[in-house]
């Protein structure tokens, strides 16, 4: 079922285009930081593609940063973004979060690849064999540790912080279960692939995608009606 | 250069590129391999009642048409025989005459897919989707899973690509349709008869591919039935467009009961469902069939030993009655015609490369044919994933209103229902070489796993119609103004 990787990878490049195409006319730095977020995780897609075909240390880096390091951070702050919209703090967090990312893709492209070729197996996952495939020292690994608990914490807290502002109901919910799909192959690694495993991948960044949709006021630009336009 | 006019280019830059990748990764147009049936449709050429034999012989018509067209002085020379059963798969060669066949399946292929990249990338509105649908659309069928058929000298290579041309020509007939109304414009009847003579060819390939027609005509009677759409529809050209499509349907089943295609197909089924069966065996045996020892003998023989052929009485009465006992025999067992469906269902989705030669690795890189093989799952799951991408789309396209989208959402609920009766009859009409016999309806519910997203995304994105006037505005246009 490595073919539902493929259809959430094709998901995760669309949704991630029409984020971008939003965010230019808007000029929303959340709707911008979404598309950045959608665009890490079909990097991440794009990256189990190819690993599941052969270990190429390329992919195996790319995956690392985008998928484990950078994705659930960029989601988590496209949220803040948009739920505390011109916050101070927050401008300064994403300043940090760019800075952080750049320093994280130094890092990794420093990572040496182990000498994985006697033992990677393209079958089973990533997640439970990029621990051993790429050396990370120690900051390496803790920044990665660092940013996805602030995107967590920034997904979930905005979400129970909706939620008591009763601002969403299902939303929320959506949006809180995204995450803890989209965190959860990083603490707990599957190592065998199964139907279920697929079926998370497709299903995490659609669950964020219909969380976010509404906070983010993504809605369908509509024409213009005789009787709207007679009111204008 | 206009906003158009970028797409465009951008259209054609993509379809290079594809058209590239067709002809780079794979082997010379001109090499094939034969199956045990590719003989058939060569021995029927030189005869003088060709014509005469054409729909009613043990052949499919259209590609004993297209061997007899393209046929080379010299005639056609079989010397790359497959035979994936004893595991001879030899690989391309160069086979006197049936280089011709192969360029011309080939041919069609591509112009079908560039067509249906065209159709897809025509009808979204969004510019990234419009380039992300065509690109989906032209990577499955330059695929090696598709490629790879072109160089089989079998039927089903034309039949995916006529099934191809079919769905782009459908597409942009829903469109127009939704848009004209009452009036078709010239165009339309043009597309139509476009449409008509490519049913025929397709219908005329495999005779299971008939069936979709039954639910095409099953979708024009709800719709004609209900009031709202029926007050939109031309109703008179419907009606008569219907007529022909029953006529196509009792022509082609007329062939089929003609012709001994069935023969074949039915032993395989008596061996391998009726005979081990002493219940389904009385029932045939009611109906009239000679159950001797020598008949019961055939129990647990190979279907390919055709070794029911030598016993006279048993052919003759299966001629005969056969086909109407069988019939008799599926509507009066639905239990286990369904039960028969599903369990075979799981083995019909389990392959999606052609077994008749093997790759060369050198030409279809191994990278390449990995990626394919993800765009053709060899899993039943894209069903229920096709069919709920298929819910959505409807949903969205019904609460957006609009009405083009709404008539290629109705065009994907039609056409899976079809596929879906074409595989079900497939795995009934023939207990051997599934897979190959179901292709014709897996492949487009592989397709339509891709090439939904875009559409979906496309619609939830666009902007939203207000009023049923601009339905009038295909493609993204607004109508014309009218001259005060």
């Amino acid at each position: 079922m490595a073919y539902l990787l493929l259809l959430a990878l094709v998901y995760s490049f669309a949704i991630a285009l029409l984020f971008f195409q939003f965010a230019i006319p808007k000029k929303s730095t959340a709707l911008a930081t979404f598309g950045v977020g959608f665009a890490l995780l079909a990097i991440g897609y794009a990256a189990q593609i190819v690993l599941g075909f052969e270990l190429n240390e390329g992919a195996a880096r790319f995956f690392y940063l985008a998928r484990w390091m950078l994705a659930i951070a960029w989601f988590g702050h496209g949220l803040l973004l948009s739920v505390v919209p011109d916050h101070k703090l927050i401008t300064w967090a994403g300043r940090g979060l760019v800075l952080a990312s750049f320093f994280g893709l130094g890092l990794v492209a420093l990572t040496q690849i182990t000498n994985a070729e006697d033992w990677f197996q393209p079958a089973s996952t990533i997640y439970s064999q990029i621990g051993d495939l790429l050396a990370t020292n120690r900051p390496t690994r803790w920044l990665a540790i660092l940013l996805n608990l602030y995107g967590f914490v920034a997904l979930v807290g905005m979400a129970i912080y909706m939620l008591l502002q009763r601002q969403t109901g299902s939303r929320a919910f959506l949006i809180i279960l995204g995450a803890i799909l989209m965190a959860n192959p990083l603490v707990w690694s599957p190592s065998v692939e199964s139907p279920a495993f697929y079926a998370l991948e497709l299903i995490a960044p659609i669950l964020l995608f219909l969380g976010t949709l509404k906070f983010l006021q993504v809605d369908r630009p509509r024409q213009k009606t005789k009787r709207r336009r007679a009111a204008a | 250069m206009k906003k158009n006019q970028v797409q465009v280019v951008g259209f054609v830059f993509l379809a290079i590129l594809m058209l590239w990748m067709r002809f780079s990764f794979y082997e010379p147009l001109d090499r094939s391999v034969s199956g045990h049936d590719t003989e058939r449709y060569t021995v029927l050429l030189g005869t003088p009642n060709f014509w005469s034999e054409l729909f009613t012989s043990n052949r499919q018509t259209t590609t004993t048409l297209v061997y007899r067209l393209l046929a080379p002085p010299g005639g056609y020379e079989i010397t790359n025989l497959s035979s994936p059963g004893d595991f001879v798969q030899p690989p391309l060669a160069i086979q006197p005459g049936l280089d011709r066949i192969s360029a011309f399946q080939s041919w069609l292929a591509i112009v079908a897919w560039v067509c249906l990249g065209l159709v897809v990338f025509r009808n979204l509105q969004n510019p990234a989707f419009k380039f992300l649908g065509a690109f989906l659309v032209l990577f499955f069928g330059f695929s090696p899973q598709i490629a790879q058929w072109d160089y089989v000298m079998l039927t089903e290579p034309v039949s995916m690509s006529l099934f191809v041309l079919l769905l782009a020509l459908s597409v942009e007939l829903v469109v127009l349709a939704a848009r004209d109304q009452k009036s078709p414009s010239a165009l339309t009847y043009v597309l139509l008869v476009a449409w008509f003579l490519i049913a025929i060819a397709w219908v005329f390939t495999r005779d299971t591919n008939v069936y979709l027609l039954l639910v095409i005509l099953a979708a024009f009677a709800i719709l004609v039935l209900i009031r709202s759409s029926r007050e939109r529809l031309p109703l008179r050209q419907l009606l008569f467009f219907s007529a022909l499509l029953l006529l196509l349907l009792f022509g082609a089943n007329y062939s089929l009961q003609r012709s001994a295609r069935w023969v074949n197909p039915f032993f395989n089924n008596f061996i391998t469902h009726i005979l081990p069966n002493p219940e389904y065996l009385a029932f045939f045996e009611a109906k009239g069939l000679p159950v001797t020892d020598e008949v019961r003998a055939l129990e647990g023989t190979s279907l390919s030993s055709l070794a029911y052929f030598e016993i006279d009485y048993l052919v003759d009465w299966v001629e005969e009655h056969g086909s109407s006992a069988y019939m008799q025999f599926i509507i009066t067992h639905p239990g286990w015609a369904i039960q028969t469906v599903l369990a075979n269902s799981e083995a019909a989705f389990g392959e999606s490369t052609q077994p008749f030669f093997e790759r060369n690795p050198d030409v279809t890189l191994d990278s390449f044919f990995y990626f394919g093989r993800l765009m053709h799952p060899v899993h039943i799951s894209i069903l229920f994933i096709t069919a709920a991408q298929i819910v959505l789309f409807v949903n969205l396209a019904i609460k957006n209103k609009d009405q083009s989208k709404k008539a290629i959402a109705g065009l994907f609920v039609v056409f899976l229902l079809g596929e879906i009766f074409m595989f079900a009859i497939s795995i009934l009409g023939d207990a051997s070489s599934i897979v190959r016999h179901t292709m014709g309806a897996v492949m487009p519910m592989r397709l339509s796993l891709w090439l939904l997203p875009p559409f979906i995304l496309d619609t939830a994105f666009s902007p939203q119609k207000d009023d049923r006037k601009d339905a009038k505005a295909p493609h993204g246009r607004m109508p014309k103004k009218k001259r005060s």
